[in-house]
């Protein structure tokens, strides 16, 4: 009787250390050492990519140099937008539905194939169909969805990126069909962010993803 | 120089001597005696250890991209929202069963009073537990905005105050009003805890699951 105390802190402190190697062990491996993870996926990925070309995509079978997609992808009856920067051999991802899912993916594209990872096993796989990109997002419980993109010559299309003193925000600009994004401060709640200008300068720390931005970089 | 609080014996009132002794009125303060502030020098090391490694860790440890999340809500914010609400509601008893059993509300306090508090008090623990792991594992200790910073501090005084009232349950030798201002202080943690999480995300993202 004396001693429940103890046992209830023992209890209190033994629950929280079980959970804690829960979430531990259910950890993605691919995304503990986010700097280490992209070069073994680049050669995993590239080799297939060299041998599927001929059958996939006949028509167009490299990437231009710099090229922004915009499109949605097709889940579960709803159309998520999605955009995609093909920079050299770095393609960037955004899925953002601007309510409350978004994943951002990065990773190697070549020979008109890319195949991009982000956190919590989302993954982007795609690859040209003519000039269109079109291939399948695995988002974290959700079913594998399809998704098309087209190439966008609009100046402002696009995804953006904003990252710093603990808060994500990213958009996609669709050009005339508008923008969506979503913001999150790192509580664990999202927030639409202040819509992007759509022409002019952009406010001060939003940035164009490129091949250099690090998507998945923890801000 | 009038000085009328308790001192234990051994440290004379000089006139440099700055009060640090707490100051009443405390219901049932009795005189320390001897040895009753070292008695307490356990209970208090201890959460104020907890809290320490609680905020060192929420600091210095890579934050983690997924943690197990719930059936039935939206997201794990708002698991951590509903289950904190639970625990500030059980608190809540808390509070109301420790009132009637140091006499300030109702004439007695039944048996099952202090069983209920026991009991209640478990439980509002043990629900906080899967939301403070998620939020070491997933945030850490933050200091972006007010809110945060005042969140992550509650968060660390509130599990640093729960160990330090188990720590003097058991203990005989501590001062009468140990167990009613560490209470105080776990009950007003969580309160702060509730304040900038779960009312913030009502607030901003709507009441629902």
């Amino acid at each position: 009787m004396l001693r429940t105390p103890y046992l209830t802190l023992a209890a209190v402190v033994v629950l929280g250390l079980v959970l804690l190697a829960v979430d531990m062990a259910v950890q993605p491996p691919a995304s503990a050492p986010p700097a280490a993870a992209p070069p073994p996926a680049e050669a995993a990925a590239t080799a297939p990519a060299a041998a599927t070309p001929p059958t996939t995509a006949p028509a167009a079978t490299t990437f231009p140099p710099r090229v922004r997609y915009v499109g949605d992808v097709v889940s579960d009856g709803s159309t998520i937008p999605v955009a995609v920067t093909v920079d050299g051999d770095h393609a960037k991802a955004y899925v953002c539905d601007g309510h409350h899912v978004e994943a951002w993916l990065q990773g190697p594209a070549g020979a008109g194939v890319l195949d991009a990872t982000g956190r919590n096993g989302n993954h982007l796989t795609g690859h040209l169909e003519g000039d269109r990109l079109t291939g399948t997002v695995h988002l974290a419980g959700r079913a594998d969805a399809p998704f098309t993109a087209s190439p966008t010559t609009d100046a402002r299309s696009g995804v953006y990126r904003q990252s710093g003193s603990g808060r994500t925000t990213g958009w996609i600009v669709r050009g005339d069909a508008g923008q969506v994004g979503l913001s999150h401060d790192g509580s664990g709640a999202v927030t639409p962010p202040p819509p992007l200008p759509v022409a002019g300068p952009l406010p001060a720390g939003v940035v164009p993803v490129d091949g250099t931005t690090d998507v998945l970089a923890a801000s | 120089m009038s000085n009328t609080e308790p001192r234990p014996a051994g440290s004379p009132a000089t006139d440099d001597d700055p009060d640090t002794a707490p100051v009443g009125p405390f219901p049932g303060v009795t005189s320390p005696g001897r040895g009753a502030l070292p008695a307490l020098a356990v209970p208090v090391l201890g959460g104020l250890a907890l809290a320490v490694v609680l905020g060192v860790y929420g600091r210095l440890h890579e934050p983690g991209t997924v943690a197990v999340s719930v059936a039935g809500f939206s997201g794990p914010a708002y698991v951590k929202a509903w289950l904190t609400t639970v625990a500030v509601l059980l608190a809540v008893v808390q509070l109301v069963s420790a009132l009637n059993m140091y006499g300030r509300i109702g004439h007695a306090s039944p048996s099952w009073v202090s069983t209920l508090h026991r009991w209640s008090g478990r439980l509002a623990v043990l629900v906080t537990v899967p939301v403070v792991v998620h939020c070491l594992y997933v945030f850490g200790f933050g200091y972006d905005s007010p809110r945060v910073l005042v969140h992550s501090l509650a968060g660390c005084l509130f599990y640093g105050a729960f160990a330090t009232k188990m720590l003097s349950l058991p203990r005989r030798d501590v001062p009468g009003w140990t167990l009613p201002v560490v209470g105080g202080v776990v009950f007003s943690a969580l309160v702060a805890l509730w304040l900038t999480a779960a009312l913030w995300l009502f607030t901003t993202r709507g009441v629902h699951l």
